[in-house]
């Protein structure tokens, strides 16, 4: 194996390590999968809404917990790391400074997708435990009271006679069980009667899951090029702020003066965070075709590498 | 001296200045101030000097992780920020600045990885540092959990992986209890005789006086002296003179002689041991009694 393959993936390794260590990554990925399931049951017995209260709430609440996830995890492996001083000794060996960007970006980018596919087993349940004219399955929520068990009960177990890290293992449990319970309330309905796979299921949160997590990619790179000189709060602050400008970006550009310049501009600033928000379309019942999602991936892609450059410009010359 | 002179310069500094600056630009301290060295291959130096003196502003600065504001700066015949030069050296800072989740032989691992040492070579090299360094009993210990010598024996160990021809250590013997600095102390000394070049910052001046071949002495950021231990600790006009003890007649005999000679009476004292070589002699053999 080439040496600048050896180092990539030893750095991204490292990286990865330690952002699954971090018991903020597990409490956030946790918290945004329970209030994914448990918002619509609390919003529907308030409001008497139907199902797509579950979708509505479940990509809201991808985008919160994302922007935090993304922004903490940038910080926590680039700020920290500066903070800290173990990167001296990694800038003493032969490592280039854009390899050492890339692989915590990397790192960064797969925290996030796991994130998302923990995201989109919680909106498939929420979508399929949501009230049906104010009437609970409740043999549905009693398997949800499982998830945490299987989580946490294996992993200090392992912890405890292994001394490996809990939080790793509560990460892999959890992530087992959201899958076990999906696949178990597939199959059967909310009397224990067993039904065709899926069908109780809305497969159109997926799509849209997916979608949000190229959305929280861009935002990704945004924190990593801001982490390199800003704290956490800082960080989270403005991603919160490129999150509500790009979503209303289209109402921003209207209030420009009639200037293609001024537009363009705006345009190439902003990322277009509406091409990634798909909660109007699925409230409307349509589904997310192919080319729209390969549109937004395309996007997302040219915007991140933008965004990357940009982040490498300023870490270069970072003095430590 | 002319030896010296000709002998190949590792790193060279010529009018080397650092000025950190703030927000907005404007300077806020010169920490480096023009600075001149030559470190020569194979030499073990030393840069002594107070807090904020410019010490580890210097140390960084050949590693390329502070760039000049100003001067010349050359390190194994290369820039300081080229990525190629590092793979000829090692480098111990001040605290240890190590992962502390990781354990002693994951960490050694990891910064192999980053060398490119991979297969047998790697597994030999990483279980001789351990060895070396005196932590076989505590390579699958989390660093976390490591007392402070522990980690400085570590921090040492990663930056002697990669068998460098330039050796930068910021306080190496900070931490650590005498027996492991006479051994951190030996291994130094042992490594500049099989050619290797050493740069040591510290404030510890005996240990420095031990192993030094030349030092220079920072003051507010820049050299206030410089040259070999012997030169910079000759009094020429006094002299130590270290013999069997005589008989009584023969001391004052030789007394009057030299005070008549001198013009002032010559002081008279036993050679004490160190303290440090009292301590090692009482541990190893307490050591050696109870194994």
């Amino acid at each position: 194996m080439p040496q600048c393959i050896r180092q990539f993936w030893a750095l991204t390794g490292l990286a990865v390590t330690e952002l699954f260590r971090q018991p903020a990554s597990f409490l956030l990925i946790l918290s945004s999968a329970a209030c994914t399931v448990l918002a619509p049951l609390a919003l529907s017995f308030q409001l008497g809404q139907e199902t797509h209260l579950a979708l509505d709430s479940s990509l809201a609440f991808e985008f919160m917990f994302g922007i935090i996830l993304a922004g903490y995890a940038a910080c926590a492996t680039l700020h920290n790391e500066c903070q800290s001083g173990t990167i001296l000794i990694v800038f003493s060996k032969p490592v280039s400074r854009l390899m050492f960007f890339l692989a915590k970006y990397l790192a960064i980018a797969l925290l996030i997708l796991f994130f998302v596919f923990c995201s989109g087993a919680a909106s498939l349940l929420a979508g399929r435990l949501s009230p049906r004219n104010f009437e609970f399955d409740t043999l549905g929520l009693r398997l949800l009271l499982v998830i945490p068990l299987i989580a946490i009960i294996p992993a200090a177990l392992i912890n405890y006679f292994t001394r490996r890290s809990f939080i790793v293992y509560a990460l892999l449990g959890f992530s087992l069980a959201l899958i076990t319970v999906v696949f178990t309330l597939g199959m059967i309905n909310g009397e224990g009667h067993r039904v065709a796979f899926g069908s109780l299921l809305d497969w159109r949160i997926l799509p849209a899951c997916s979608l949000e997590g190229i959305a929280l990619l861009i935002l990704a790179a945004i924190a990593l090029s801001l982490a390199s000189r800003l704290t956490t709060p800082t960080t989270i602050a403005i991603l919160a702020v490129v999150l509500f400008s790009g979503l209303i970006s289209d109402h921003l550009i209207t209030l420009l003066p009639n200037s293609e310049t001024l537009r363009f501009g705006l345009r190439m600033i902003l990322p277009d965070i509406q091409a990634f928000w798909p909660a109007d379309r699925l409230a409307g019942g349509e589904s997310l075709s192919l080319a729209m999602i390969a549109h937004a991936a395309a996007y997302g892609i040219a915007y991140t590498f933008g965004i990357l450059c940009l982040g490498y410009a300023a870490f270069r010359n970072r003095q430590f | 001296m002319n030896d010296e002179k000709n002998m190949e310069c590792v790193i060279e500094a010529r009018g080397l200045t650092k000025v950190f600056r703030d927000f907005w630009g404007r300077p806020k301290v010169r920490a480096v101030n023009g600075i001149n060295l030559d470190v020569r291959r194979g030499e073990i130096f030393g840069l002594l000097g107070p807090n904020g003196s410019g010490k580890s502003t210097t140390i960084k600065m050949i590693l390329g992780l502070l760039h000049p504001t100003s001067g010349q700066l050359s390190v194994l015949g290369e820039s300081p920020r080229s990525v190629s030069v590092k793979t000829r050296i090692g480098f111990m800072p001040e605290e240890s600045y190590l992962y502390k989740y990781l354990t002693a032989d994951e960490i050694l691992n990891f910064y192999a990885n980053l060398y490119g040492m991979s297969g047998p070579h790697k597994i030999e090299r990483v279980n001789a540092l351990i060895e070396q360094v005196g932590l076989s009993k505590a390579r699958d210990r989390r660093i976390g959990e490591f007392s402070k010598g522990m980690a400085r024996r570590i921090g040492l160990a990663q930056a002697l992986l990669n068998d460098p021809d330039l050796i930068l250590l910021d306080e190496p013997t900070s931490g650590l209890d005498p027996i492991a600095c006479r051994e951190v102390k030996d291994l130094l000394l042992a490594l500049a005789r099989q050619g290797k070049t050493i740069l040591i910052c510290s404030h510890h001046l005996s240990d420095m006086q031990d192993i030094c071949s030349r030092v220079a002495i920072l003051l507010q950021g820049e050299v206030c002296a410089t040259g070999s231990v012997q030169e910079l600790l000759a009094t020429p006009d006094t002299l130590k003179l270290t013999l069997q003890a005589p008989s009584q007649t023969t001391l004052t005999a030789v007394l009057d002689l030299l005070e008549r000679d001198t013009g002032t009476r010559p002081q008279v004292d036993h050679t004490g041991r160190t303290l440090e070589s009292v301590y090692i002699e009482k541990v190893s053999q307490k050591k050696s009694a109870s194994s």
